[in-house]
């Protein structure tokens, strides 16, 4: 061996070993510090450290976005989160959230997780929410585009939840119970008129009377999606049945029964998906009793009949059919071509497949790995089209979503 | 043997001429060539951590534009063969290793003995897992298979670590561990990233919820996979492209080491569609008090078919995460998934333990990572024929010995893996020993040069006739082969006596 003492530099090397020693003595001179690329700097004080810190979960003052009943727009506004109390078994939250069309909502959650063990879950709510402007054409099948008016709803809410999760996965049977405050008034679009004025109470059953509510039911919900911000495979149905007793002049009480159901069939190694949903919002009265229109089912969204427009149809009763076809174009982007169809009708035992609407259209998803960040849906209609906007995949939701 | 047909040098004699010019200007060889070791290396005293930003690599690597073409493969010797160094060793593909030494891998000498101390929770990548102690002090980093996918990450991990080693490169010891909850305790230290971002005491909750997303064997334990940390102060990952500028032995711009080019062909071959700077980790190790920086591999939970949380998305090994080149974008969305890709029609086993892998669709070529890896880039014929040879020296046996480290439950992965094991290894060698002049183990017998076919004794070729040329220049002997009918491919021989010096390939 060639001791890299004994080269002499200014000679050719002797041997391979020699001038691969010469080559490790020059590195050796001059040997540095890392330093961090001055692009790779750059991209981590603006891109990383700021990614990082929007997605690293927040405890204290943060800002919240949504949070705001469907045709708000854009929600934004601060969030005090604390889900660290108790030693991270008490997750407490309260938000004000408001929009550039001014609804607004105040919201407060109590939870408790992690009780026994993961198995049982305890949810509490307050919330006092104001929508000024939404939309109404009449209940029933064949209300009228050109009947659009607009009515506000201020809703006041105080609601617990309370789960059983046997798997602590999967399944979970619960029991909810809250009371919920309506006052509905006049719209504030300068464009369409004020529902009341348009519609009679016969027509509009509450307009001019607004009631309060205690509500109380079961649910429960068998959940095996494989990624349910992105589902690809499995299932998910929900049920619940719930009781809304009219506490004050006894005249709006009603039964209602909700059924959602989610099914994903992927082929082709999991690039394409046929996305299947069906939903039912069905309800019962005494004699005597209406469902006012305020709490009655509402078909035109941006997942049911999206090329409709928003809240197009109502009625006491509805269901909902939607398939979707969706294509991988590259990882963080799909496309969907989907057809959806349904309608309300007045009588729970109507409930048929008979005489639906139907709407098809395109979609682009945007994704992370594990959710979809953001959706833009194209829905075509008889009475046109709508483009949706939305910041979550179409059919994962939750049945208590507007609870905070 | 080949039947070889040897000429006098006629028509090539201007070639010679001008190479012997060229020799007399610059001495081809050192008396010790072909050396089969890199020197020794030089302290390093002054070497620190480093962190590249795991997001910028992948962008960078993502959206950069191509390298520059690439240069010859360095860290090699006169032949071609990759010199054992603090980056690799040669294992198998030098000196057949026993079933035993293959088993064995890096070590297993330090199985993780029980009771365990938690110390920590991961703190890299997207698995959960957590960090413990065993009862020697050793600290371990354990990962769990995914909870619908029991047995898949782990065994992955293990195979990968042994294949790996066998192949030539440091790895670390894994062991698969059906870890019972009495046996595990949390250090008083133990710290873990609380929900609201900062550290805070480990809890028995925290390692309940981890346990909720692993998979569980039949008695409720919990098969994972631990892994020892590699001996020596942790130095953070090497790059696939430059050099360390604090280490006096880092010469070689890595995307220029052959032994990091030919990676690309090991990672095809067991669909290491993970390797970036990430999943490798520098260490400052010593030799005879000597302190220098080794580079290991880590973390294979993300090979064959499994993508350590989740079988591996059928993609993976097809096309990079950012499609290249982009205009298949517009391309894709016009054809409304109705053209789809030969991977998106592969057939995978339903065995979970399996998860997303096969041979049939599999093309060594177009096979790659994740995101552009340079030194995967700038790999040549010469870089994936070296590779080659090293995969083609794994026979059924061999690989067989090497899946059942991953302690399948079910006979039936253990086959499916060793078959498609053996048809990827197969493709790989019947592409590049067919792409190049695959003549190899030369020697003097007599005085004649002998060398074998390498595609003829795998079956990719019928024996082939070759022409050989000799011309003397200087000291050596220089012998030039080629096919009949293809005299632009070429394998040039420098012999020395009786030594075989040089060994120069023009594809």
């Amino acid at each position: 061996m060639v001791l890299a003492g004994t080269i002499t530099p200014h000679e050719p090397p002797a041997s391979r070993e020699e001038e691969l020693v010469r080559a490790q003595r020059e590195k050796a001179a001059k040997v540095a510090a890392p330093v961090v690329p001055r692009d790779e700097e750059l991209f981590q004080r603006y891109v990383s450290r700021p990614l990082n810190s929007f997605f690293t979960p927040k405890t204290g003052w943060t800002v919240r976005l949504g949070g705001l009943m469907s045709g708000s727009g854009f929600g934004l506004g601060p969030l005090y989160s604390r889900p660290d109390l108790l030693g991270e078994r008490l997750d407490f939250k309260f938000s004000l959230a408001g929009s550039f069309k001014q609804y607004w909502a105040a919201s407060t959650q109590l939870s408790l997780p992690h009780l026994a063990g993961d198995r049982l879950r305890a949810d509490f709510y307050a919330r006092h929410s104001d929508a000024n402007s939404i939309d109404y054409y009449g209940s029933g099948p064949n209300s009228r585009k050109e009947d659009r008016t607009n009515y506000r709803q201020e809703d006041s809410s105080v609601d617990g939840r309370f789960s059983w999760r046997p798997d602590r996965r999967t399944t979970s049977i619960g029991f909810y119970g809250g009371f919920l405050g309506v006052n509905v008034g006049p719209g504030t679009s300068g464009e369409r008129p004020s529902t009341e004025r348009f519609f009679t109470a016969s027509q509009a059953p509450g307009i001019h009377q607004q009631t309060n509510f205690v509500r109380y039911g079961p649910y429960i919900e068998y959940n095996n999606l494989d990624k349910p911000g992105d589902p690809h495979k499995g299932g998910n149905y929900e049920a619940r049945f719930l009781f809304f007793d009219d506490v004050d002049v006894s005249r709006y009480g009603f039964r209602r029964f909700d059924g959602w159901t989610e099914q994903y069939i992927p082929f082709y190694n999991q690039k394409r998906v046929i996305a299947l949903h069906a939903a039912t919002n069905l309800t019962w009265t005494k004699p005597g009793q209406l469902v006012p229109f305020y709490l009655q089912p509402t078909l035109g969204d941006s997942h049911d009949l999206r090329g409709y427009a928003r809240f197009r149809y109502r009625d006491s009763n509805s269901v909902a059919l939607s398939s979707e076809y969706r294509w991988k174009v590259m990882p963080g982007f799909d496309m969907a071509l989907f057809l959806d169809a349904g309608k309300v009708f007045p009588k729970a035992s109507d409930l048929s497949l008979n005489n639906l609407r139907y709407t098809g259209g395109f979609g682009f998803r945007f994704k992370t790995r594990d959710a979809v960040v953001m959706r833009i849906d194209t829905g075509f209609s008889r009475e046109g089209f709508s483009i949706w906007f939305k910041f979550s995949d179409v059919y994962s939701r939750d049945l208590f979503r507007y609870l905070f | 043997m080949v039947q070889i047909q040897r000429r006098l040098l006629t028509r090539s004699l201007p070639l010679f001429v001008l190479a012997a010019a060229a020799l007399a200007q610059v001495p081809h060889f050192y008396p010790d060539d072909p050396i089969t070791r890199a020197p020794r290396p030089l302290p390093a005293r002054n070497v620190s951590v480093q962190s590249p930003d795991v997001f910028y690599d992948f962008i960078w690597q993502s959206t950069r534009p191509p390298l520059p073409a690439p240069r010859a493969s360095q860290g090699i010797n006169t032949v071609g063969d990759v010199l054992d160094s603090e980056w690799y060793t040669n294992r198998h593909g030098r000196t057949r290793m026993t079933v035993d030494e293959l088993k064995r891998g890096p070590g297993n000498s330090h199985p993780p003995l029980p009771p365990f101390q938690v110390v920590g929770a991961k703190t890299d990548g997207i698995t959960p897992g957590f960090r413990m102690t065993d009862t020697s002090g050793r600290l371990y980093f354990v990962k769990p298979d995914p909870r619908t996918n029991p047995e898949l990450a782990t065994s992955a991990d293990v195979i990968g670590s042994r294949f790996f080693y066998a192949l030539g490169y440091n790895t670390t010891e894994n062991y698969i561990l059906n870890l019972k909850t009495v046996d595990l305790t949390i250090s008083p230290k133990a710290t873990v990233t609380g929900i609201n971002g900062k550290p805070r005491p480990m809890r028995k909750s925290d390692i309940d919820l981890t346990q909720l997303r692993m998979a569980r064997n039949a008695d409720g334990s919990l098969r994972v996979v631990a892994s020892l940390a590699a001996p020596g102060k942790p130095l953070g990952p090497f790059l696939y492209e430059g050099t360390r500028s604090d280490d006096p032995n880092d010469v070689i711009p890595h995307e220029d080491r052959r032994e990091l080019r030919a990676l690309r062909v090991f990672g095809a071959w067991l669909n290491h569609t993970d390797a970036k700077a990430q999943n490798s980790l520098d260490v400052l190790a010593e030799d005879n008090g000597v302190p220098y920086v080794k580079h290991f591999l880590l973390d294979f939970g993300s090979i064959l078919g499994s993508d350590s949380d989740m079988p591996k998305d059928a993609r993976f090994g097809n096309e990079h995460i950012v499609p290249l080149p982009y205009t298949k974008v517009p391309k894709k969305m016009g054809q409304l998934g109705l053209a789809p890709e030969p991977w998106e029609t592969a057939r995978f086993p339903k065995d979970r333990a399996v998860g997303r892998f096969e041979s049939k669709v599999f093309d060594p070529e177009k096979w790659v990572s994740n995101y552009p890896n340079p030194a995967f880039t700038q790999m040549g014929l010469d870089d994936a024929y070296w590779a080659a040879k090293q995969v083609m020296a794994f026979t059924d046996a061999d690989i067989r010995a090497l899946v059942e480290t991953g302690q399948y439950s079910r006979p039936e992965t253990v086959e499916y893996l060793t078959r498609t094991l053996a048809e990827r290894r197969d493709k790989i060698g019947r592409t590049y020993f067919t792409r190049v002049l695959a003549v190899d183990n030369f020697r003097i017998e007599g005085d004649a040069l002998r060398f074998d076919d390498l595609a003829v004794r795998h079956g990719f070729s019928a024996p082939r006739e070759f022409f050989q040329t000799m011309a003397s220049q200087g000291q050596y002997q220089v012998h030039r082969i080629y096919e009949k009918g293809k005299p632009e491919t070429t394998v040039t021989v420098h012999v020395m006596g009786s030594k075989i010096v040089g060994v120069e390939r023009k594809w």
